[in-house]
């Protein structure tokens, strides 16, 4: 007998002819089976037959051994990933922190805004009514006094036109202090500096070269004392003192500013 | 820069501060053991004058030790040492702090400031009398007590490089010279050596003090001094058609060759000649000194035991930790 997942028993010969398109319908359950998916029943009974099936294609799965693994780690891997499967599933879909605050805020928004288009529909519709009941008034104003239609109708318009005035000046205000802020906004750009330093106005400086007070006969420039053959009196720099930035006129130099200066010291 | 520095600011005298603030000196040490004297004693006392040669015989001394010294130092090692212990005689008595260990403690300030690098032991060793650790622990403690005197100002321009400069300068200038003036150098440095024994270094700048060598070396070599006053001249920008005139430039000559004159005097009159039978008189009236002195600690103390030993014992130093590097 051969027998397929569905555990529903089948002689070899039937499963030739049933399945001969490879693919076919169970004959007890009509389930969509597949032909190569039949094999040689082993138990006698069907149910420990699937029963017995299904365990060992778990056994693939899972509880896999050490040898089962090429290294240590692969198994560990495994192991961990198996032991702790369903944490990771709850974890996956639990919310943290931050992504719990964009939701609260998210929604706070929303009813937020809510509330405030449910307020301005209201709003709408009360003036409506106002609207309504103002011409309805006057109607009834019209119908019942004995005043003449005309200085009611006056008043009316006069009123209406005062509201009209007031709203414009309304938007003009809101106009010119949007105005004003825009104006400022620009001006603190212009300004708007990177560095931490505060702009300091004050004068510019100007360098002024120092004065060598010597009080004494001035000092030859350090071209005077290579031309005047001052050098040729003194022990020439070795290589590494010049290499060293020492040059034989700078000794030199020392020492005939040390003899000028305060030579005139009375 | 010599213009700008402490010692032209605060360390230049005329000779008659120099005498007045020595006087001083020697007038505190006095009125500190006045009322403890017996009658007679006061005699005993060195005066401002003897204080002076006692200093001069020590810096005598000091020059030998100078010239003996391994490793060789340079020469402003020497000036500068001398330009402390001066300073330091301003104010202080030479019979109060022993003016020979002083000058030692000078050299090894000298060395220090001057970068010329040796160790207290190595220092020590150079010293004849004294055990070495008696002598490093009071150079040693002597040192920052010295710069406080001295007020921290321890640069010291000495004379050495503007003579170099002078020197290269008459090389360069006075081509037509007909001997070689290598040879006024070491006449040049006789100069110095006597001049370290006076007071010039605290009165004039060092480059005058250099040209009173030069002209110093140029006398004693038997060559005129004219050549330096034409030298002079030539430094100025004096020119040769201008001899007599009274030009701003003649004028400063003239002035700078009497300043020199003036310099050479001084080392000539302030330098001492002290005959050995000097030094021997001196020597018999210190040691007198010293014994009184030791007597006069003895009075102090029976004073104070006498008035119930209240306060400090006398002679009893507060130790000030000392600031060095070297221990």
């Amino acid at each position: 007998m051969m027998i397929n997942e569905c555990g529903h028993p089948l002689c070899k010969n039937c499963v030739e002819n049933l399945f001969a398109r490879n693919s076919g319908n169970c004959h007890v359950c009509s389930r969509l089976l597949k032909k190569n998916g039949y094999r040689e029943q082993i138990f006698d009974d069907p149910l420990i037959d699937k029963e017995t099936a299904i365990r060992r294609r778990l056994r693939k799965i899972y509880n896999l051994k050490r040898d089962d693994f090429p290294t240590l780690r692969e198994f560990n891997d495994y192991q961990e990933r198996e032991k702790n499967k369903d944490t990771i599933e709850r974890n996956k879909r639990r919310l943290d922190e931050d992504q719990k605050w964009i939701e609260d805020n998210l929604r706070d928004e929303r009813a937020m805004k809510n509330r405030i288009n449910e307020v301005l529909a209201q709003e709408s519709k009360e003036n409506e009514n106002t609207a309504v009941t103002d011409t309805k008034a006057i109607m009834e104003e019209l119908r019942e006094s004995n005043v003449a239609a005309e200085i009611i109708l006056d008043r009316e318009r006069k009123r209406q036109i005062e509201k009209e005035l007031e709203e414009k000046e309304e938007q003009e205000k809101r106009k010119r202090i949007h105005k004003e802020l825009l104006q400022d906004r620009k001006r603190h750009a212009e300004s708007m500096s990177f560095t931490s330093t505060m702009r300091v106005a004050g004068r510019p400086y100007t360098h002024q070269p120092l004065d060598l007070v010597i009080n004494g006969p001035t000092l030859p420039s350090m071209k005077d004392i290579e031309t005047m053959g001052y050098l040729t009196h003194m022990k020439a720099a070795s290589a590494g003192r010049v290499a060293g930035g020492y040059t034989s006129s700078l000794g030199c130099m020392r020492a005939i500013f040390e003899s000028r200066v305060d030579l005139l010291a009375f | 820069m010599y213009a700008t520095s402490s010692q032209k600011k605060d360390w230049t005298f005329t000779s008659e501060e120099i005498a007045l603030r020595r006087k001083n000196a020697n007038n505190i040490f006095r009125a500190k053991h006045k009322e403890l004297l017996s009658k007679g004693e006061e005699e005993l006392f060195l005066n401002p004058e003897d204080e002076l040669i006692m200093q001069r015989i020590v810096e005598d001394a000091a020059t030998r030790f100078a010239d003996k010294f391994r490793p060789h130092i340079w020469p402003s090692v020497k000036w500068t040492a001398y330009a402390y212990f001066k300073r330091l005689f301003l104010d202080w008595s030479a019979s109060e702090s022993s003016p020979k260990i002083v000058i030692m403690a000078c050299f090894y300030l000298a060395m220090k400031t001057d970068e010329f690098y040796v160790t207290i032991d190595e220092f020590v060793s150079n010293l004849s009398t004294g055990s070495p650790e008696q002598n490093t622990s009071r150079i040693l403690g002597l040192e920052p007590e010295i710069m406080r005197s001295l007020n921290y100002n321890l640069t010291v321009h000495a004379p050495y490089r503007p003579f170099e400069g002078h020197l290269m300068e008459m090389k360069t200038r006075m081509v037509l010279l007909a001997f070689d003036l290598e040879t006024i150098r070491n006449d040049a440095f006789k100069f110095f050596d006597k001049a370290l024994q006076t007071d010039v270094m605290m009165m004039f700048s060092p480059s005058q003090i250099s040209l009173a060598a030069i002209k110093y070396g140029l006398v004693t070599q038997g060559k005129s001094p004219d050549i330096l006053k034409e030298f002079l001249a030539k430094l100025f920008g004096v020119e040769d058609n201008a001899w007599g005139s009274s030009s701003e430039g003649m004028k400063n000559v003239v002035k700078l060759m009497e300043r020199i004159e003036v310099i050479i005097n001084t080392v000539e009159e302030d330098f001492m000649n002290i005959n050995d039978a000097d030094r021997l008189q001196l020597q018999k009236r210190a040691g007198a000194l010293t014994e009184l002195m030791s007597e006069l600690t003895r009075r102090r103390s029976e004073q104070w035991k006498a008035n119930g030993s209240i306060g400090k014992a006398p002679g009893d130093v507060d130790e000030q930790p000392v600031d060095s590097d070297d221990e």
